[in-house]
């Protein structure tokens, strides 16, 4: 179920990623050349709501829907890997005008390109998690924010 | 109407919501690298079974497959925007590369765009808000010396 749900969740993300166009690489070199104000303005929104959203479930002590479980954030304190990964993604980001969420909606379009994008984030994140494994935890990974 | 992009005031008003609906749905932050690396570790045996991060990526996969039919079609034969005008080689070689960094980054920050750039910082998490700036910040500047030199 909770699968299920998180398909459903994704396909509302999909939709509205490639109705805003951010699956066009143009789109997000213009961004990043600072040449449209558009996401900016939306990723604020999309703070503010989430924001507004997410205090009133957990003020509201709010039990998850589907799972029945109390609402409940923890956050990861802040490491180096939070730098240093950041700055390699902004890297891939510009060269690919591409974060993983376009990566994953051009294919839904049919931009096959994104398949090679695909591949080397594949090959990436399964590198990176053998290299925090070799180095002991140095090299750290975590599974979300 | 789905060949124009909508007002920022409407996609940022939806992704906030998908944000918050799936926080109270299931009780989970809303995030693609995850997914996509969980999906990696499947792949390559590290993992026995996906998870609702990687079933999560395979929505996308299909929402953005049924905004194409309802909407403005596929784009199966477009070049890659400005990497497209420098050669297919060039575009192939950069989007394998710029894959991997992508790929190596965001595991080892925990998150992208939208797990850290969204939904982390509408957790107050200090570690997205930190993340975020780092990111943005490093792909504007990487885009505008790309942008000077190629």
């Amino acid at each position: 179920m909770t699968r299920l749900v998180a398909t459903a969740f994704g396909a509302g993300f999909g939709f509205v990623l490639a109705w805003a166009q951010l699956t066009d690489p143009e789109r997000i070199r213009q961004m990043l050349l600072l040449e449209d104000a558009h996401y900016y303005l939306m990723m604020a929104t999309a703070f503010a709501v989430g924001t507004l959203g997410t205090r009133l479930l957990r003020t509201r002590r709010a039990h998850a829907l589907v799972t029945g479980e109390l609402v409940s954030v923890e956050h990861s304190a802040l490491e180096r890997r939070h730098v240093t990964g950041s700055i390699l993604f902004g890297l891939g980001w510009a060269v690919t005008n591409a974060c993983p969420g376009p990566i994953a909606a051009q294919l839904g379009q049919g931009l096959w390109w994104s398949l090679l994008t695909l591949a080397g984030f594949l090959v990436g994140a399964r590198l990176q998690a053998d290299l925090a494994l070799r180095t002991d935890g140095r090299f750290r990974f975590s599974v979300g924010p | 109407m789905l060949a124009d992009r909508p007002h920022w005031l409407v996609s940022g008003i939806l992704f906030g919501l998908l944000v918050t609906g799936l926080l109270w749905a299931i009780n989970r932050r809303l995030g693609v690298s995850g997914g996509i690396a969980e999906i990696a570790d499947r792949l390559t045996g590290r993992l026995s079974s996906f998870g609702p991060r990687s079933f999560f990526v395979f929505g996308i996969v299909g929402g953005a497959l049924v905004f194409s039919l309802a909407g403005s079609g596929f784009r199966t034969g477009d070049s890659y925007g400005w990497l497209g005008q420098h050669g297919e080689a060039v575009t192939a070689a950069a989007l394998l590369g710029g894959g991997l960094l992508i790929g190596i980054g965001t595991r080892s920050a925990g998150g992208c765009t939208s797990g850290h750039g969204i939904c982390g910082t509408a957790l107050g998490s200090k570690a997205s808000f930190v993340a975020t700036m780092v990111f943005m910040a490093t792909a504007i500047g990487a885009a505008f010396v790309l942008d000077g030199i190629v």
